[in-house]
């Protein structure tokens, strides 16, 4: 059977224009579509407690100010740069209650078990430890690049840096792991 | 384990993890990796990575995220009325007193119709004991002058309920045709 238009999943951008002129259920497609990532995205960020209310808020900010979204970007990465947003005000703010100097955004994954799974196998226990090991900026690259397929173009706008550091920092973090896996 | 020499394969791994390269980059990038040890490790791992984060995903409740989510900007809110602290939308009196009257107005004349081509057996003719919200209404809005929406919410929402009543009456009872009263045209 010949694809047509129709059958084809309407893109981000027809979605946005459709809640926009009123089509409340283009909304639920848009949260279908992105919420799984999103939660991985936290979960890589080290996120265990409360994911559900970070993505939440993340879908609220954005849909909230979907009229300033530039339709020449990807609604992902949108979506994901204000969850890391969200995330580090949340973290500065927990850091001013316990009395404790702010955390920096470089630093601030380093103090969580990212990978805090259950693993079956001993590569798995391997790459788990690898994982936990790399870098914040390292991770975040690495998981940006193997969990979403993103290109270092969109990974560089969600942790604001280059394309280029972005590839360098990719690179690190796959030598790192295979280091650990080969070394053990 | 050699290096891969060819980086541009190498670099699309993490694409052929999740699924987004399209079907013929897939099938070169997959012949590639049949030749290549040290891509095939590294799809291996990140293969196996992916599947770790994914266990450390929690599932999440998407029908939780859209109650907190703004309305559409054109869309028409829905009517919904709920008393307390849980109240989300109160439609205003006006709105309400309005939709009240056209449907009363619309009520009554199905009536007077069916009164003057089928004899007088469709209307209601003991309003003021079934309905008496209903009746009130009347007094105050059509009858006797008043604003309508002087009602309160609590009264509306029993003459709309009362208006529903007479309505769910009068399509309930069998369209027969009868003799023609007296006045009314032959063949009707």
């Amino acid at each position: 059977m010949p694809v047509t238009a129709h059958s084809l999943p309407a893109t981000d951008t027809e979605l946005i224009a459709r809640w926009q002129a009123g089509d409340q259920r283009a909304a639920a497609l848009l949260v279908e579509r992105h919420t799984t990532p999103l939660a991985r995205f936290a979960a890589s960020l080290g996120v265990h407690d409360a994911v559900d209310e970070l993505v939440q808020d993340t879908f609220v900010r954005a849909f909230q100010s979907l009229d300033t979204f530039r339709a020449d970007s990807q609604l992902r990465t949108w979506l994901f740069t204000i969850c890391k947003r969200l995330l580090l005000d949340r973290r500065r703010a927990e850091g001013r209650r316990r009395d404790v100097a702010e955390v920096d955004e470089r630093d601030a994954a380093t103090e969580y078990d990212a990978l805090d799974v259950m693993v079956g196998d001993e590569l798995a226990e391997q790459v788990r430890l690898a994982v936990n090991g790399l870098t914040a900026l390292q991770r975040e690259v690495f998981t940006l690049r193997v969990n979403e397929g993103m290109a270092y173009s969109e990974i560089a706008t969600v942790v604001g840096s280059t394309e280029g550091a972005c590839r360098v920092h990719y690179h690190n973090a796959v030598k790192a792991i295979k280091d650990q896996v080969h070394n053990d | 384990m050699t290096e891969c020499q060819t980086e541009t394969m190498q670099e699309q791994l993490p694409l052929l993890v999740r699924g987004t390269l399209s079907t013929s980059d897939a099938a070169v990038l997959r012949a590639h990796i049949a030749a290549c040890g040290a891509c095939a490790e590294e799809l291996t791992l990140l293969e196996r990575t992916a599947r770790l984060f994914d266990q450390a995903t929690p599932h999440l409740d998407t029908a939780a995220i859209l109650a907190k989510l703004p309305a559409a900007p054109g869309a028409r809110p829905a009517l919904t009325v709920s008393r307390g602290a849980g109240r989300t939308f109160a439609p205003p009196r006006y709105a309400l007193a309005a939709a009240a009257s056209l449907l009363l107005i619309a009520t009554l004349s199905v009536g007077a119709l069916r009164d003057t081509f089928f004899g007088g057996s469709a209307r209601t003719d003991n309003l003021s004991d079934s309905n008496p919200t209903l009746v009130a209404a009347l007094a105050v809005g059509l009858v006797g002058g008043n604003e309508l929406g002087e009602l309160g919410v609590d009264d509306l929402e029993m003459l709309l309920q009362e208006l529903d009543q007479v309505e769910a009456t009068i399509a309930a009872e069998p369209m027969t045709m009868q003799r023609p009263v007296s006045g009314a045209p032959e063949g009707l």
